[in-house]
């Protein structure tokens, strides 16, 4: 019992670092998408709509910025009983289904588009990378409604509406990490430095959310 | 009407991050951007440098308090006179070099060509960052010697006055941006210039907290 203790406190640090890795490597993809979008290389004609990363940037750089400011606002606006009442479904909301939304609309959504445009000169690699992201977004959000459904019809068993798909959320980072491999390709082909920097700090930081996930299932039912 | 006060201390705090991370992101895009082969800035790559270093801060600043208080595991005092650098000593550190020192070494370099106008704004900005380092250690110091009200309040009129500093600082940055005709400069200027009034606003708001 007590080993038991050690290792859950060491599991639970660990967590809390990696996370704070995380988040630093994703504002440094977020910077560099955001210097290759806006550089001077589409002047090359390399990439076709290049904008597009420095939108996909810009919102990632923002959302990490702002995300957990805004819910520590509504915490200290709502007070007490707003934590009681809505907190966690706030908490549910912002800190855990937002970051899937924002990817969902970057690494998704805006890289399936420049995949398509840009399909012609540099293969599919960004498209493949965009469709995995867009499938572990949909996966992500549809559990954390799930999640919030659940907690709202039964606030007393919060977390437990669905055990069985807490092994789903510890099997999707995957598509992260493919989609990531297949965003390192496609930066290694068009040889863009900045670029194949940015997809390898974005390849480690969903490695590393991958292994998060998986130690926080181990620490909550091991 | 106090807890007014610190309720709109919080959202107008929210907003001037809001507007700061657009400036800067927007500084980010003009220093890589191709602007430069119109030759309009020198050494543009400080803009980014500057740019990457204050949204790396904001994102992580908060976070970092985060981690090392889990890893100790309790409040002490030492640990909260951290938070409070984290909060206020060590980002005025960083924005010394970032607008000051940085700014003041990119308006060094584009004086010939487009005036002494970056270079004033800079030079602002050190004199905002200066005056801050006083009611910053205040705070800092405050967990341990105790402190009376009237110091707090000199604290807050301190802020005060370095945020008409900073307002003058934004304002010659502006107008820089103007002068030298690009845009996105421009409108991360007049977004920089927001952050700095409502900064201003903020610190208003503390000095009616401290009167109350």
């Amino acid at each position: 019992m007590f080993q038991y203790g050690i290792l859950d406190e060491f599991l639970d640090d660990t967590v809390r670092i990696l996370s704070f890795i995380i988040i630093l490597l994703q504002v440094l993809g977020a910077i560099g998408l955001i210097i290759v979008g806006s550089s001077r290389i589409r002047k090359n004609g390399t990439i076709k709509n290049s904008v597009v990363f420095t939108i996909g940037g810009f919102i990632l750089a923002i959302f990490l910025v702002l995300n957990e400011r805004i819910y520590f606002l509504m915490v200290r606006l709502g007070g007490s009983e707003f934590l009681e009442d809505l907190g966690p479904i706030f908490y549910q909301l912002l800190i855990q289904m937002l970051p899937s939304v924002v990817s969902l609309t970057t690494f998704g959504a805006l890289f399936l588009l420049l995949g398509i445009k840009n399909k012609q000169n540099y293969g599919k690699f960004l498209m493949l990378s965009g469709i995995f992201w867009i499938i572990f977004g949909t996966i992500s959000i549809l559990l954390n409604i799930n999640y919030i459904l659940g907690y709202i019809r039964m606030p007393h068993i919060s977390g437990l509406s669905g055990f069985y798909l807490e092994y789903v959320r510890v099997i999707i980072p995957v598509f992260t990490v493919i989609s990531s491999v297949f965003f390192l390709i496609y930066a290694i082909k068009i040889k863009v430095k900045t670029l194949l920097y940015s997809s390898i700090i974005l390849l480690v930081a969903s490695k590393l959310s991958a292994v998060t996930i998986i130690l926080e299932f181990i620490m909550i039912y091991m | 009407m106090f807890e007014t006060l610190i309720d709109l201390r919080g959202i107008l705090s929210f907003i001037v991050v809001l507007f700061q991370v657009l400036g800067l992101v927007g500084l980010i895009v003009v220093g890589t951007s191709r602007i430069r082969n119109i030759n309009s800035i020198n050494k543009s790559v400080v803009l980014i440098i500057v740019g990457a270093i204050e949204v790396i801060y904001l994102a992580i600043n908060e976070r970092v308090f985060s981690v090392i208080f889990h890893l100790v595991g309790y409040y002490t005092y030492e640990i909260l006179a951290m938070r409070e650098a984290l909060y206020g000593l060590v980002p005025n550190i960083i924005s010394l070099i970032t607008f000051g020192a940085l700014f003041l070494y990119l308006g060094l370099r584009n004086r010939e060509n487009l005036g002494k106008l970056l270079m004033i704004s800079a030079i602002f900005w050190i004199v905002y960052g200066t005056i801050l380092f006083v009611p910053y250690s205040i705070y800092v110091i405050s967990y341990f010697t105790p402190l009376t009200l009237q110091v707090y309040q000199f604290a807050s009129i301190l802020i005060l006055i370095a945020s008409i500093f900073r307002i003058i600082s934004s304002v010659f940055f502006m107008i820089y941006a103007f002068k030298i005709h690009v845009k996105v400069l421009l409108y991360s200027s007049i977004l920089l210039v927001v952050a700095s009034v409502l900064f201003f606003g903020n610190s208003l708001v503390l000095i009616f907290i401290y009167l109350i």
